[in-house]
């Protein structure tokens, strides 16, 4: 980077919170994306909103690509810099600027770690529930570029129900607010909602008001076997059709399980060909009342063996599995796709079924697991990233699920994805980004491909 | 120079690729909790070790100080779901980078102390002598300042006195028992031969009380744990090497150190040293697996006698030292003891188990880091109410009470071992009054 922005950088932020050292560069290079590594030119770390409003600034008369970053833990390569240019580091924004009891709000700074907010809510007797739960630093600010879902998505939706206002930095460093504390707040365009999940390529989180809502008095978990993935898929059809509403509804394929290991979740029946985890949660008598109802459902589609997590810990350790998936996976090859599947919740079985097929078909290991409760479903291949072959076939595999997903009534989406939106969508898409980032400085290449 | 650095790694080319990048390890490090920068956590070393392989950098002055940047309390190994030993990547890091680039100036000329045995017991015993004179005595026990500055010394750092007389010299090598049920080799460590001489007196009066005989060979030295993770793989060799034949002399029922690194140093760092040698292997092995720490040799081995014990009546919290809880995994030991303590009140703190920053030289080298890290213990220990904080670890206790002084608090921090003597004591006392 030329000598002279590294100065004028440095003027805004201070010297040492610009990192142009080579070893800098290239730790920040990747994230957990696989495949894509570019280095950075310089990374920024400011301090508040006018200094990312006066760093903005510069980069647009600059025509510099920018790219906030949190904690770098997300698996779409959207903090990668692929055009080259600066990583805003937001890491120095991290307080927790009010919890606000009365009005179930808080707001926060964009680098807050997720789990630090929901430990301090905690002692209010509230929760933020769109916690990814994944991975307890991922930023706030992280949560809301990418509209996370969480394992709770079901009953308690995704990130972009949780956040009633913000803060954000133009590209040219213009500092628009968005909505508030009040339920509504907004008339006309809602701006916040445009926001979440804009990915760091419409403007710069510097605050966000987060909804917060109390914490649940209980709550049980079940863990159901099933010989066959139609079973329970048919099983989370029926749930749902009951009016029953689990926070949590993840299913496991055998594939998955596999993966895992004996030690993830021990005493599985060995023809045990999908798992379902199920959390619910509320007022004491509904939570016994829903899981005895749950259970004898599960019963109904000849689960093979459920068991009810006895404490705290049995409860923790199913959670525990579930979060091991993806690095189990990772760690069976060199090279690790991961997919995302939205589905009618009556098509889940067939979606799986057809996968374990198309894998087959292939010669190619492919995971399944998801969040089916909300239809979501995430088909991982595992590959050697060295042989051409195989990753051949996993192109090929991809745009089979892709079809299949389509032709279900569903939406997919992956890295190597082909551009779904219709004529007059990419149209609106580039009108929104031309509107709010004329220079295409903010995370460039990543929209191109919307576009 | 690239290709060279890059061979300097070639070996753990596999176990880098199994790390995904997913940032779990930002959960437990220490060090990433105070500075969020990637050069402070696993992902981001290892990140820089992939680059230096892909022919992508170089081992760079830059690289030494991010590997520096690592307390070794093996959190991220422990958390990692793909199973990576990131500190163990971190320390084969190191030792790339001592080849390529050599070692630090100032653990240069102290590790050319530390090789030379009697040269190092000389200098530990002229600084027990002379102690008084470069250093002022704090009001709390086992406390002092530097009083002239020192390299590589921050002045503000509360150091512990070395002892005017090492432990090894106030006892004769073999310490008899009326009917010894078992014979030990006691491996004192540095801090306890030349510092913390009461966590040694304990061992050795708790071993009595239970008929054990101890003996202290003379020809013992440093583990080589703080050379081996500065990088000195064969500097750590030789260390191991000579306790290895040192201890072989003996015939010894089991070794017992007090002192979590070095018993992780015996029990499963010297085994891996020589992992390419058998015959060493096999017998660096043999000594390991006689090789307990004091708190899991009294539970586990000796059933320590329960019926001599008297009253201590302090509250007591515990810090678990990172190489006792995912080194060596002994944390339930400790606590026993402690619970066995009639009058004596337990209260677990919270992160009992968080590195407390210490972190052998790294508190040394980054006494600012050490010490944010630091400050979060000593509010969890300041949570509990505790009068006493017992730790199986000299450093730990040294930068403990540190922090302690920082904070204005009065609590003292000691040995599991210490309370346990201290009890033996009591029950003696009050054995000897009634009769």
């Amino acid at each position: 980077m030329r000598q002279d922005l590294i100065d004028a950088f440095s003027k805004i932020v201070g010297a040492e919170h610009v990192l142009t050292s080579e070893e800098k560069l290239l730790e920040y290079a990747d994230a957990a994306t696989p495949g894509s590594i570019r280095q950075p030119d310089a990374i920024i770390e400011p301090a508040d909103t006018s200094e990312v409003s006066r760093v903005l600034a510069l980069a647009n008369v600059e025509k510099i690509p920018v790219y906030p970053r949190g904690c770098g833990s997300n698996l779409y390569h959207t903090v990668t810099p692929l055009a080259g240019g600066i990583i805003i580091l937001l890491k120095r924004m991290n307080t927790i600027l009010e919890i606000d009891t009365a009005n179930l709000a808080a707001t926060v700074e964009p680098g807050v770690f997720v789990a630090d907010l929901n430990n301090e809510v905690q002692k209010s007797g509230l929760i933020f529930p769109p916690d990814p739960g994944t991975l307890p630093t991922a930023t706030i600010g992280g949560m809301v570029a990418q509209n996370t879902t969480s394992m709770r998505s079901l009953k308690y939706g995704v990130t972009k129900h949780y956040i009633m206002g913000l803060e954000i930095v133009l590209a040219d460093g213009r500092i628009l607010k968005t909505g508030g504390k009040n339920v509504k707040d907004v008339a006309g365009y809602d701006l916040t909602k445009l926001m979440v999940g804009s990915e760091g390529s419409l403007g710069i989180f510097t605050k966000i008001i987060v909804k917060l809502m109390p914490a649940p008095e209980t709550k049980k978990c079940l863990l159901a076997t099933f010989k066959n993935l139609g079973e329970a898929g048919k099983a989370v059809e029926n749930i749902i059709g009951n009016k029953l509403v689990p926070s949590v509804l993840e299913l496991l394929d055998a594939t998955t399980i596999q993966a895992l290991g004996n030690n993830a979740l021990p005493g599985l029946p060995t023809d045990t060909a999908a798992v379902l985890l199920i959390e619910i949660d509320g007022i004491q008598t509904v939570v016994e009342n829903d899981t005895a109802k749950i259970i004898e459902i599960l019963q109904t589609h000849n689960a093979g063996h459920i068991a009810a997590a006895q404490t705290e810990e049995e409860c923790n350790a199913l959670w525990a599995a579930r979060r091991a998936i993806l690095p189990s996976l990772a760690k069976q090859n060199s090279m690790m796709w991961l997919t995302d599947v939205l589905i009618p919740r009556s098509k889940i079985a067939d979606m799986a079924s057809a996968i374990t097929s198309i894998a087959a078909k292939n010669n190619l290991t492919i995971a399944t697991f998801g969040h089916v409760g909300d239809g979501a479903l995430h088909p991982t291949i595992v590959c050697n990233a060295a042989d051409r072959n195989e990753t051949s076939r996993v192109a090929n595999a991809i745009n089979a699920i892709s079809a299949l997903t389509l032709t279900l009534g569903g939406k997919f989406s992956s890295k190597f994805q082909k551009d779904q939106s219709g004529q007059a969508e990419t149209y609106a898409r580039q009108a929104i980004k031309q509107a709010f980032d004329p220079n295409n400085i903010l995370n460039p290449i990543h929209r191109i491909k919307e576009g | 120079m690239m290709l060279q650095d890059k061979e300097l790694l070639k070996d753990i080319n596999d176990a880098i690729s199994n790390c995904m990048k997913c940032g779990n390890c930002m959960e437990v490090c220490p060090i990433y909790k105070e500075l969020r920068t990637e050069s402070a956590v696993a992902r981001g070393k290892l990140s820089l070790i992939e680059a230096v392989l892909n022919g992508n950098s170089e081992i760079t002055a830059g690289f030494d100080k991010r590997m520096s940047m690592c307390v070794s309390c093996k959190a991220c190994a422990a958390k990692c779901p793909c199973g990576v030993k990131a500190d163990e990547l971190i320390i084969r890091a190191r030792q790339a980078a001592v080849s390529a680039r050599g070692l630090h100036p100032i653990k240069n000329a102290v590790f050319k102390i530390l090789k030379n045995r009697r040269l190092f017991d000389f200098g530990l015993r002229m600084a027990g002598l002379f102690g008084p004179i470069s250093f002022k005595k704090l009001p709390r026990p086992m406390a002092t300042l530097l009083r002239f500055p020192m390299p590589g010394l921050d002045r503000r750092r509360v150091l512990a006195p070395f002892a005017a007389t090492p432990l090894r010299s106030q006892y004769p090598e073999v310490i008899k028992v009326d009917q010894p049920k078992m014979r030990v080799g006691f491996f004192t460590g540095c801090t306890i031969n030349y510092i913390y001489t009461d966590v040694g007196k304990a061992v050795i009066n708790v071993l009595k009380e239970n008929n054990v005989e101890v003996v202290m060979p003379p020809m013992q030295h440093c583990c080589g744990i703080p050379v081996f993770t500065s990088g000195d793989l064969e500097l750590a060799k030789a260390f191991a090497r000579h306790n290895i034949e040192t201890f072989e002399r003996y015939n010894f029922d089991y070794i017992v150190a007090s002192c979590g690194s070095c018993s992780m140093a015996f029990k499963k760092e010297y085994p891996e040293m020589f992992h390419d040698d058998p015959e060493m292997k096999e017998r660096a092995e043999a000594i390991g697996k006689k090789t307990y720490e004091i708190s899991e040799f009294l539970v586990d081995v000796v059933k320590f006698d329960k019926s001599k014990l008297g009253e201590v009546n302090v509250t007591v919290t515990m810090h678990d030292p990172c190489h006792m809880v995912r080194g060596i995994k002994v944390t339930s030991q400790p606590r026993e003891i402690l619970q066995s303590i009639p009058g004596l009140k337990f209260v677990e703190m919270k992160d009992a188990d968080r590195c407390c920053g210490a972190g052998g030289s790294f508190s040394v080298a980054h006494y600012d880091v050490a010490q944010k890290i630091n400050n979060r213990k000593i509010e969890n220990i300041a949570d509990t109410k505790a009068d006493i904080v017992a730790t199986s670890c000299g450093m730990c206790r040294m930068h403990i009470i540190d922090g302690l002084e920082r904070y204005n608090l009065p609590q003292d921090v000691v040995h599991v071992v210490q309370l346990l003597n201290k009890s033996y004591q009591a029950g003696a006392a009050k054995r000897s009054k009634a009769s």
